[in-house]
């Protein structure tokens, strides 16, 4: 009988150890911790909107009644007139960005001064006549977003002017200051210089041609 | 032929008895012994913990010192991580390298474009007096006109280093892409009192070699909006090795050596329970043996 108490005794305090293992066990138990961090952007707008349109169509191969070219090339002539093309640009970016125009003159048409033969007379091939001055007989219109025009007389002043509203830098948020659309046009006066005129179109050689491009570019 | 009870006889059967009673009182004493001696190291491992978490840091009775568990990211702005916090990684302005501002967000919302690098500071803290081993992890969620997109190609990279130049993601020459940096998880230790500082960086290309795809995502961040959230995620656990080492010390000056919890007397109390509770073991076992031995012996 003592010997069971002591048994009954032993196994109460084995009970007892385990418990307390228990207890204790928290001591062991792993600390853990999360940290979590986040954060969100949007992409910055650009949103720049520029187009060319008209400028396969600068010239024609007819004009009326009154102007026709004999095959399919197109042609210019005194009393002529059309659009050379037509630019626009909209729209705020939420960057710098350079805006850049270009207009390359590839061809003209021109009469430097000089002498030349006056095919307006009966004896064209001694009568001549003198041109003081190069002759452009061809002028250029820009109307512009404000509907204001301004008239050049040769693709150069012309692609001074166009190149003159490049923006090194249009800064972020900001109008480029050319927002709008412009037109070219291109008129060839009926009466100015009939000599001039005359000869050009015996001639029948010279070409006009240009190229053109704008375009908008963020800056780093 | 009997055997009678002579005195001899019955001598012997007196002494075998008497041993065999002094035996199992020895063994019922060192069986009281034994689960006294447990009880008293119990007592003793429990009021070390419970004293020692309640004393100053840096304090300790015999040098076994108090659990104190700390651990803690905070950025370069003070701001604590919790569970999602909102940190600024990205700005509403971005400046370039001569320090002219080429990006301004309209709203004053975060933003990003080509040639933009964002940057972010944080730091992981361990103020407790135990090591810790904590893992870091990035995500990335990619949104068009506020749909989530599973599949995606966005010219954004990510680098992530220590402040001492380990790269944990990317290298000093290599940018990775958010989509598979995202995999990447990073395990490092730091010890008692101790510090890592870490540095994000997060790349949109200026010469990404791809004007068209940050033209497209330019314009339609006009048309629905294009969004992104880039987060960073740390998991930490107290080290199976309280004293390892690990980081820069948060005060160089501290006595660092009794910053640990418990040391190598935790180590040596362990080791004494675990036998003695083997032992006890061993010799309830041998007395119920023994018992049931003698019962059947009865029978």
């Amino acid at each position: 009988m003592k010997k069971n108490k002591f048994l009954k005794l032993a196994s109460g305090l084995l009970m007892l150890v385990l418990i307390t293992c228990c207890a204790v066990s928290g001591t062991f138990a792993k600390y853990v911790t999360t940290g979590e961090a986040n954060d969100t952007a949007r992409v910055a707008k650009w949103g720049i909107e520029m187009s060319v349109t008209g400028d396969e169509n600068s010239f024609s191969t007819t004009y009326g009644t009154t102007v026709a070219s004999v095959n399919t090339d197109k042609v210019v002539a005194p009393g002529t007139d059309g659009t050379l093309f037509t630019f626009s640009i909209n729209g705020t970016a939420e960057v710098d960005y350079a805006l850049a125009i270009s207009f390359n003159v590839v061809k003209e048409v021109k009469l430097v001064a000089g002498t030349y033969l006056d095919y307006t007379t009966a004896n064209s091939s001694t009568d001549t006549f003198d041109l003081a001055n190069d002759y452009y007989p061809i002028k250029y219109t820009v109307t512009k977003p404000d509907a204001s025009e301004q008239t050049f007389n040769t693709l150069g002043e012309l692609k001074t002017y166009l190149e003159d509203l490049s923006k090194a830098t249009v800064d972020a948020n900001t109008e480029s200051g050319i927002q709008g659309t412009y037109t070219i046009a291109w008129s060839w006066a009926f009466t100015p210089n009939e000599q001039a005129d005359t000869f050009l179109g015996h001639e029948g050689t010279q070409t006009i041609s240009y190229e053109f491009s704008i375009s908008a570019t963020q800056i780093d | 032929m009997s055997v009678q009870n002579t005195p001899q006889n019955g001598g012997n059967k007196k002494i075998n008895t008497a041993k065999q009673s002094s035996l199992n009182s020895w063994m019922w004493m060192m069986l009281m012994a034994n689960v006294v001696f447990v009880l008293v190291l119990m007592t003793l491992g429990i009021m070390a913990l419970k004293v020692g978490n309640a004393l100053p840091n840096g304090v300790d009775i015999l040098y076994v010192v108090g659990r104190d568990p700390s651990f803690e990211n905070i950025d370069d702005d003070g701001k604590v991580w919790t569970n999602d916090t909102q940190v600024d990684i990205f700005s509403a302005n971005h400046v370039n390298g001569e320090g002219v501002t080429t990006v301004v967000s309209q709203d004053g919302t975060k933003v990003i474009a080509p040639g933009t690098v964002s940057t972010y500071r944080f730091g992981a803290y361990n103020n407790g007096n135990m090591a810790i081993m904590y893992q870091t992890d990035v995500d990335f969620t990619f949104r068009l006109a506020g749909e989530e997109q599973e599949q995606y190609e966005f010219p954004l990279s990510v680098r992530l280093r220590t402040e001492q130049g380990k790269y944990l993601i990317g290298g000093e020459n290599r940018w990775i892409p958010v989509d598979e940096a995202v995999a990447t998880n990073h395990v490092s230790v730091l010890g008692a009192g101790c510090y890592e500082e870490f540095i994000l960086e997060l790349l949109w290309a200026f010469e990404g070699g791809n004007d068209e795809l940050d033209t497209m995502y330019g314009n339609m961040a006009v048309e629905g909006g294009v969004e992104l959230t880039f987060g960073i995620n740390t998991y930490a656990e107290e080290h199976i090795d309280p004293s390892a080492k690990g980081g820069t010390p948060i005060n160089p000056e501290a006595n660092n050596d009794k910053q640990e919890y418990g040391g190598e007397a935790r180590w040596f109390w362990l080791i004494l329970l675990m036998v003695n509770t083997g032992i006890l073991i061993f010799y309830l076992s041998f007395l119920i043996t023994r018992r049931m031995q003698k019962n059947n012996e009865n029978k």
